[in-house]
């Protein structure tokens, strides 16, 4: 049931060779340009091309962020039901895939942000200032900064919180399932995941200000 | 120069670069054209190295059906090459964003009603303003004073003017064509009715008090809930709030001008007990004024009085009754000469 998984979309570039920037922005460098008469005729099957495309790297690359399939595989559901029903793909000028990895990130960070720190902060101003956009090359790098922060985090867990957080958020088990399988009480799996959230908290916090700080520069 | 490469985009995904080679990458990026290249490199990386591999199919049909499950885009728009309007915050898509900033909305506007509904003059210890309402007429506020007026509505047909006073203020209301009523709200269940007229409220601590200069007014009192009384003064006529006997107690007077003396910075006495004078020393330059002795607190004065400057009325008085008047910062001790 695996997808090719591996596609060079790019037959010239060889692994080594020094990358030539795309010579203009335009669309006609993008794979995908040849969508361009059916978004005209039938968006939904435009749209529907680009899906089944992208939608096992899209959900991937949000779940390293989010850490949950099941939250992962909605980010990417809303960002496509976005482009369509908002007639964003109208708005693309560089390439879809890039449009989409970027709102994919866009989103899966509030996700993640608003799920770390709601029980601290009841309501955050600064969500106006996550719309679509160019991002800079400072929060390119920041968002990757951010997941692989995410995933450091989590990695030093200690060993039994970390396999009741992976069951819970990634697998999307119930307690109970888990309490079963460990052979632990409900309450101690309770436990082990406001720990493993407390410790993501105080991991990731130096992050908040840095990805803050670079959208304000932006602006 | 160039030194990003495929293979080193790819060790960059996969987190295997130094902090050097990071720095190189995000100067590459800076090249608007680069980030395509970025995204294809970021796209593969996360085809060949998933997290885990999601379920198209699944997730396709529950695409279809979010999408049929709300009103379908109409084709004839996109046809008609119409200009997509791209909301201003997408993101407000979101119920529960959206009901959140509302919610805010809401409890800034309740916090700060008072500011929103109403325009505000307040006066600071020894300061006078003056002030002209939209409807062309003038008041004067004293020291420590707060003027409110709705901001919206005030000269809407049919409407009353409606203004409310804590402190001090001498009002000079203009008669409209229309007979509509201004009304002077205290927050002392006394409001003050006008036609066409000049008088002098004073909505304090200390006293509530009308004095009508010209014109005519209807007071209307209101003790409690369920009783009102009103009551319409003639010029030169006095009235005080009694709070004890909850009773209003008019007075005529013989020179109602001296109740608005304070515009003009002046105090007008007429056998005035000392402990009055603190009083009126303590609302309009926010001194506290200690009397030592009850003997002395009695004692009262009479005369007009230069009050441009706290400190002239205190040397006048120092010398009229023969006392020791001396000022700690704000505290303003009388106390008798041979203590």
């Amino acid at each position: 049931m695996h997808q090719p998984l591996f596609q060079l979309s790019d037959e010239s570039a060889s692994l080594i060779h020094p990358l030539r920037p795309t010579v203009s922005t335009s669309m006609e460098h993008d794979p995908d340009w040849q969508l361009q008469q059916v978004w005209a005729t039938n968006p939904q099957e435009a749209c529907e091309v680009l899906f089944r495309k992208y939608y096992v790297a899209l959900c991937s690359h949000a779940s390293r962020f989010v850490y949950s399939k099941e939250a992962a595989e909605d980010i990417v559901s809303e960002v496509f039901y976005q482009f369509y029903k908002e007639e964003l793909y109208k708005n693309v000028n560089s390439s879809y895939k890039a449009y989409l990895m970027q709102a994919v990130r866009y989103r899966a960070y509030d996700y993640i942000r608003w799920e770390l720190t709601k029980s601290r902060r009841g309501t955050d101003l600064d969500w106006v200032t996550i719309i679509d956009r160019d991002p800079s090359p400072s929060e390119i790098v920041q968002y990757d900064e951010l997941y692989r922060s995410i995933e450091l985090a989590i990695d030093q867990l200690p060993p039994q919180t970390k396999r009741v957080f992976l069951l819970s958020r990634f697998e999307g088990r119930k307690y109970q399932e888990i309490a079963g399988e460990l052979a632990i009480s409900i309450k101690t799996v309770e436990t082990h995941m406001s720990k493993a959230l407390s410790l993501l908290r105080q991991a990731l916090r130096p992050m908040w200000i840095w990805i803050v700080l670079a959208s304000l520069v932006r602006f | 120069m160039n030194q990003i490469t495929k293979a080193l985009l790819l060790d960059y995904h996969a987190g295997r670069v130094t902090a050097l080679q990071r720095k190189l990458i995000e100067n590459w990026l800076q090249d608007a054209r680069n980030r395509s290249t970025y995204y294809d490199t970021l796209y593969e990386w996360e085809s060949t190295h998933p997290q885990y591999v999601a379920d198209v199919t699944t997730g396709l049909d529950r695409f279809r059906r979010r999408l049929s499950g709300s009103q379908p885009a109409t084709t004839a728009l996109i046809q008609d090459e119409a200009i997509p309007v791209r909301p201003l915050f997408p993101k407000f898509r979101s119920g529960w964003l959206a009901a959140a900033c509302v919610a805010l909305l809401l409890f800034g506007g309740w916090l700060f009603r008072t500011s929103i509904l109403y325009k505000t003059y307040t006066t600071h210890s020894g300061q006078l303003q003056k002030l002209l309402l939209p409807d062309g007429s003038r008041v004067v506020l004293n020291a420590n004073s707060i003027l409110r007026l709705p901001r919206f509505g005030w000269l809407r047909d049919n409407s009353q003017r409606d203004v409310f006073l804590t402190g001090e203020a001498e009002f000079n209301v203009v008669h409209l064509t229309d007979h509509r009523r201004f009304v002077v709200h205290t927050n002392r269940q006394l409001d003050i009715e006008v036609l066409g007229t000049e008088f002098v409220v004073l909505a304090r601590q200390r006293a509530t008090r009308v004095v009508l200069l010209r014109g005519k007014v209807k007071l209307h009192y209101q003790p409690d809930q369920q009783s009102e009384k009103t009551l319409t003064m003639r010029p030169g006529q006095k009235v005080t709030l009694n709070n004890h006997k909850r009773a209003l107690e008019l007075t005529n007077s013989s020179s109602p001008t001296d109740f608005s003396a304070w515009k003009n910075r002046q105090y007008v006495f007429h056998d005035t007990p000392l402990t009055e004078i603190g009083q009126m020393i303590q609302d309009d330059f926010g001194l506290k004024v200690i009397i030592k002795e009850p003997s002395l607190a009695e004692r009262q004065v009479s005369g007009t009085y230069d009050v441009t400057h706290v400190d002239e009325l205190l040397s006048a008085l120092e010398e009229l009754l023969a006392i020791r008047i001396t000022r700690q910062r704000d505290r303003i001790i009388f106390s008798q000469l041979n203590k």
